[in-house]
């Protein structure tokens, strides 16, 4: 349950804060996921693949907290209040249920997702869903869950860099800044850098 | 059985019907060993098909005499492979929360050898006899304790990650966040996180790649240290005799091997001591150097 309000609370970090940026950095997420999910399939860890889906949103949400060096508070405060209007709207339309979700709910969420983010380290993070998950699922799964918050988290400075390459790159050849310009190749090269993650992983023996 | 001991048998691999490497036969046993030879000689295919990344389409591949396509997990527990990119291999924030990961692995594969399998690890236990809820908790908390690196496991504390540092002598913080690091200290923090898994064969990948010189002698010098003695009791388990395969176009570093071997098109053409195959290896480059846009 804490994962679904938490996993509601990262696409609504991007409903509340819309930035064609952090669309693309969530879009790439999603993209570097299925590359993973895909690579750990080969391997035979449909677990592994399956709580990458699932974390996605969790770790969207905590990262696009994490990696903003703004004020810990005026975010908060910033993003509770622009949840208002979303509830607003909808309660203008009649949708107290939405209203009620997207609103309160969602602006819970964000905080209870800052403050963890605050309060704890990347690691105790991993840890914590690690021991939590293994509690329900066995260790293994635990194990598997709380890898992939910290590949997720581990791959969030890697996606940026390889932006920053792709959109050097982009403008040096003169090639207009369109967003297929960018997109495609920073696709492909979030792919191959979700591969080679999962080679690493392997290879150090953390997927047996 | 020597103590290094990689065997290739008429080994193969194939890759969309081309053969990309062999058939080669070649015993090695060498504690440091060289690869050389051009870009897409192979020599990423036989380091990827030593640690079971790739699987070989023909003739057989054993490491301590365990073959790679009979049981990849062992080979696995016994082999660490660092690449030449040390963003891919790091992959926690900071050096300590990276390390206690590597650890943990470590942890898991000397208790699941240690102890018995039918208490800890669940996946050798029957459902009935399986642990209930609050050992299973007892277990996640520990394995939390172990990946945070705060807290070893409860019945064996293992090394800390800073412990491990200091082992191999890395003058860095293991609280230090990796994004601050240098491209030469990232490369070092990889291979530390490599080596913390306690493998018996380290297979690096071009490890020196995209350094520059300085930093390149200080990766040669730790390379070259593994294959030392290390006896450490500061360290319970730990890096000690490792056998070390580096596959890379330094040959600086490939001076300071045991025996050198060049590839070249995935057939070995040169098994020789380094400076005889450094030798070959710049005549061969000489030689193929005008067939290079061919």
């Amino acid at each position: 349950m804490g994962l679904v309000l938490l996993g509601a609370s990262s696409s609504s970090s991007l409903f509340v804060t819309p930035s064609p940026i952090r669309l693309v950095v969530v879009a790439a997420q999603l993209v570097v996921l299925t590359g993973l999910s895909v690579s750990t399939a080969i391997v035979r860890r449909p677990v592994f693949s399956v709580s990458a889906f699932v974390l996605t949103f969790l770790l969207a949400a905590i990262c696009s907290i994490h990696y903003q060096k703004e004020q810990p508070i005026r975010q908060i405060l910033r993003l509770v209040a622009l949840t208002t209007p979303i509830a607003l709207y909808h309660l203008a339309r009649g949708n107290t249920d939405l209203a009620i979700s997207s609103g309160a709910g969602v602006g819970a969420c964000i905080c209870a997702a800052t403050v963890m983010s605050l309060t704890t380290t990347i690691g105790e993070l991993v840890a914590l869903i690690s021991a939590i998950v293994s509690v329900c699922a066995g260790r293994r799964s635990g194990n598997a869950c709380g890898l992939c918050c910290g590949l997720v988290l581990a791959l969030l400075p890697r996606l940026a860099a390889d932006y920053a390459h792709v959109r050097s790159g982009c403008f040096g050849r003169g090639a207009p800044a369109h967003p297929w310009n960018i997109f495609i190749p920073f696709t492909i090269r979030a792919v191959r850098s979700a591969l080679e993650t999962g080679d690493a992983m392997t290879a150090r023996g953390l997927l047996d | 059985m020597a103590k290094h001991s990689i065997k290739l048998d008429e080994l193969t691999v194939h890759a969309d019907g081309k053969v990309i490497l062999g058939p080669l036969s070649v015993e090695l046993t060498e504690p440091r060993i060289a690869l050389l030879g051009a870009n897409g000689s192979g020599k990423s295919t036989l380091l990827r098909t030593l640690c079971t990344l790739t699987v070989p389409t023909g003739g057989s591949a054993s490491v301590h005499a365990v073959d790679v396509r009979e049981k990849p997990r062992q080979i696995r527990e016994s082999t660490a492979l660092a690449l030449s990119d040390p963003n891919a291999q790091l992959l926690l924030p900071t050096i300590g929360e990276d390390l206690a990961l590597s650890l943990k692995v470590a942890t898991r594969r000397r208790s699941r050898s240690m102890q018995s399998k039918t208490f800890h690890d669940p996946e050798h236990t029957p459902r009935l006899q399986r642990p209930r809820w609050r050992t299973r908790l007892a277990a996640g908390t520990r394995t939390a304790s172990a990946l945070d690196g705060s807290v070893g496991p409860r019945t064996d504390p293992g090394p800390e990650p800073q412990e491990i540092l200091d082992a191999l002598g890395i003058p860095l913080d293991a609280s230090r966040a990796i994004s601050t690091l240098s491209g030469g200290q990232r490369q070092l923090v990889a291979l530390a996180s490599v080596i913390a898994t306690s493998p018996q064969l380290l297979l690096c990948d071009e490890p020196t790649t995209s350094l520059d010189v300085g930093w390149r002698r200080e990766i040669t010098r730790f390379l070259m240290g593994l294959a030392d003695t290390l006896d450490r009791p500061a360290v319970p388990f730990g890096p000690r005799n490792i056998q070390v395969v580096v596959a890379t176009h330094d040959l600086e570093l490939a001076a300071q091997c045991d025996r050198a071997l060049v590839l070249h098109e995935g057939q070995l053409v040169c098994d020789a001591a380094p400076n005889k195959a450094i030798a070959y290896y710049q005549q061969l480059t000489a030689g193929t150097a005008s067939t290079l846009w061919a």
